[in-house]
């Protein structure tokens, strides 16, 4: 703990003269939005975690016939070979040379609706997108297909760290992307995601906030995506969450797979890659 | 004392160090950087990655709402901190944008103006939440200030606890009122949100109602904590 405050003392002397660092705090204890989380895992242990029934539901959906094709979705390819779901999603949002695009677990999912299940785009849309944006609000239990099979090829990398190498030029280009979006100011409220985001010891309300520059914390939250969000009763993405906040910010509403979408999740990825909390789905969230 | 803090920055400056050998192991970049950010990506690069992904948005909404105008193109282009030329033009931007209420009266209707205070929401768009727009919006101020004795409330901005001991002359209602319609005025670049005009959250009759909340002494703002109802 001294250790922790001398560091942080220093950190902050140091940043006086390097204003690089001005808004960069790593790794120096985010402990009290560390503690909230633990009383909600505490107060919602794995056992008792309704989650776990959405992972059987996307399994069932994932093996069964569908779309003009009539084909599952058990040939997709998310990274490891067609049909690889174990591990996958610890390495994902990852460039696919066949889309030329960066994609999500999510888009990804859609891509492979479209290019094995043979639905067309507008399908796609209709029948996967919009039901998950439209029971994506407050208290809607509803759930959505997209969302159940989300959760069921993501819980096939826990227990395994985030571990994303961003070794080729378009991951990189999408992480900065996602950097450039994390401190970019913008919309009616005139804020970016590093001021509730950067700073250890900040509040809203009096509710601590994570700093999801702390890789502990970053991984202690990509970790737990999708995670059961207690006050909804349902299971929420990681495209869920950030769409919460960039709503709150006033901004347009964030397409699921998007080029931003894509961007931010990698980028918070990266420094969940950075830590060593391992994959743990589904995690538990008390609301928005 | 300055032997132990530079010890403490050398060991700091060494820890850092080999924070970077690691990162460079392992290929993945430093501590994310708002300045590192923009020497890959630049504006243009970033709107044009926005118009791919906000599709629902209207040409309005882009504009009012995507696009930075002036004061935060400066403000995000030196990091929040423009130097004394940068920000006298910010001021002089902002100065132009100021309205006062269609009435001139700064000083509104305190309890309204805790109403306001205190909404989270409004002009929110999209499939999931929107807000009606024929609602009056709400502006959060609890989120980044303790405003009442005893009444939870954020801290990235000073608390406003008892404000009203300043009084109520014209130049603290001047201020104040500027304050709230456009912080950037006063502060460029500050965190704390413009609320009033185009593209902003509050009218000016509603920032005038705040300005009656923060100064009334019959305001909450300005009760000791036994004196608020709960
Ligand atoms: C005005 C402050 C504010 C801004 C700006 C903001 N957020 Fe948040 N964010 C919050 C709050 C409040 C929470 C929820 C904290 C809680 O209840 O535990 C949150 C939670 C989160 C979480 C999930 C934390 C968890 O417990 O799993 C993520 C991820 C996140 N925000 C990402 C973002 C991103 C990305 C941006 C920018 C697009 C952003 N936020 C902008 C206030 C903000
Ligand atoms: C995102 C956080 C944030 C929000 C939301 C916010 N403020 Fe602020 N506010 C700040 C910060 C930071 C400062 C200090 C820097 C400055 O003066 O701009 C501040 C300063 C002020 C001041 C000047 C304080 C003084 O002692 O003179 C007033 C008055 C004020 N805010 C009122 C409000 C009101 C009223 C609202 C709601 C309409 C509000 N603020 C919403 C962050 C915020």
């Amino acid at each position: 703990m001294r250790q922790k405050v001398q560091l942080g003392l220093a950190v902050t002397l140091i940043s006086a003269a390097m204003p690089a660092f001005a808004a960069n705090p790593v790794n120096q204890g985010n402990d009290a939005w560390v503690e909230m989380q633990q009383r909600v895992e505490q107060a919602m242990p794995p056992e008792a975690n309704p989650g776990a029934f959405t992972i059987d539901d996307g399994k069932a959906l994932f093996f069964k016939k569908a779309g003009p094709n009539n084909k599952d979705l058990s040939t997709c390819d998310f990274g490891l070979g067609p049909g690889v779901v174990k591990d996958a999603y610890a390495q994902l949002p990852r460039y696919f040379p066949d889309t030329g695009r960066v994609e999500t677990l999510e888009g990804r999912l859609l891509t492979c609706m479209e290019k094995i299940q043979g639905f067309t785009p507008e399908q796609v849309k209709e029948k996967f997108l919009m039901p998950m944006y439209k029971t994506s609000g407050e208290e809607d239990g509803t759930g959505s297909d997209l969302v159940r099979l989300t959760t069921y090829i993501a819980a096939q990398s826990n227990g395994e760290p985030f571990k994303i190498k961003l070794d080729n030029a378009e991951e990189k280009k999408s992480y900065h992307l996602g950097e450039y979006m994390f401190f970019h100011r913008w919309g009616e409220m005139d804020l970016n995601c590093a001021t509730c985001h950067a700073y250890n010891e900040r509040t809203v309300r009096g509710v601590p906030l994570p700093n999801l520059l702390d890789t502990h914390t970053a991984g202690k939250i990509a970790a737990a995506f999708p995670a059961y969000v207690i006050k909804d009763g349902t299971m929420r993405t990681q495209w869920w969450r950030n769409e919460r906040c960039v709503m709150a910010m006033r901004l347009p509403w964030i397409e699921t797979g998007s080029p931003l979408d894509a961007a931010l999740t990698l980028f918070l990825r990266i420094q969940a890659t950075k830590s060593d909390v391992k994959i743990n789905i589904p995690g538990v969230k008390p609301r928005a | 004392m300055n032997k132990q803090i530079t010890s403490i920055i050398g060991a700091s400056i060494f820890l850092m160090a080999q924070g970077n050998v690691l990162a460079a192991d392992s290929a993945l970049p430093d501590a994310p950087s708002w300045a590192e950010s923009q020497k890959h990506i630049s504006y243009d690069e970033f709107m044009k990655a926005a118009r791919q992904s906000f599709p629902y948005a209207t040409p309005e909404q882009y504009k009012l709402r995507v696009e930075n105008d002036f004061t935060l193109k400066t403000c995000n282009a030196t990091l929040d901190q423009p130097n004394a030329e940068q920000s006298a033009a910010i001021v002089k931007f902002e100065k132009a944008r100021l309205k006062m209420p269609a009435d001139g009266k700064l000083l509104g209707d305190w309890k309204n103006g805790e109403v306001v205070a205190r909404g989270t929401t409004g002009d929110r768009i999209g499939f999931a939440d929107a807000d009606n727009p024929n609602h009056p919006n709400g502006a959060n101020c609890f989120a980044c200030h303790v405003m009442i004795p005893g009444q939870p409330g954020g801290n990235m901005g000073p608390s406003l606890v008892g404000y009203g001991k300043r009084g109520q002359s014209p130049a603290i209602l001047k201020y104040t009122y500027e304050h709230v319609y456009d912080a950037k005025m006063l502060v460029p670049c500050t965190i704390m949100p413009r609320y009033g005009g185009e593209g902003h959250l509050l009218t000016a009759s509603q920032v005038a109602d705040i300005v009656a909340f923060l100064t009334d002494p019959q305001s909450p703002v300005n009760q000791p904590e036994a004196a608020q109802k709960q």
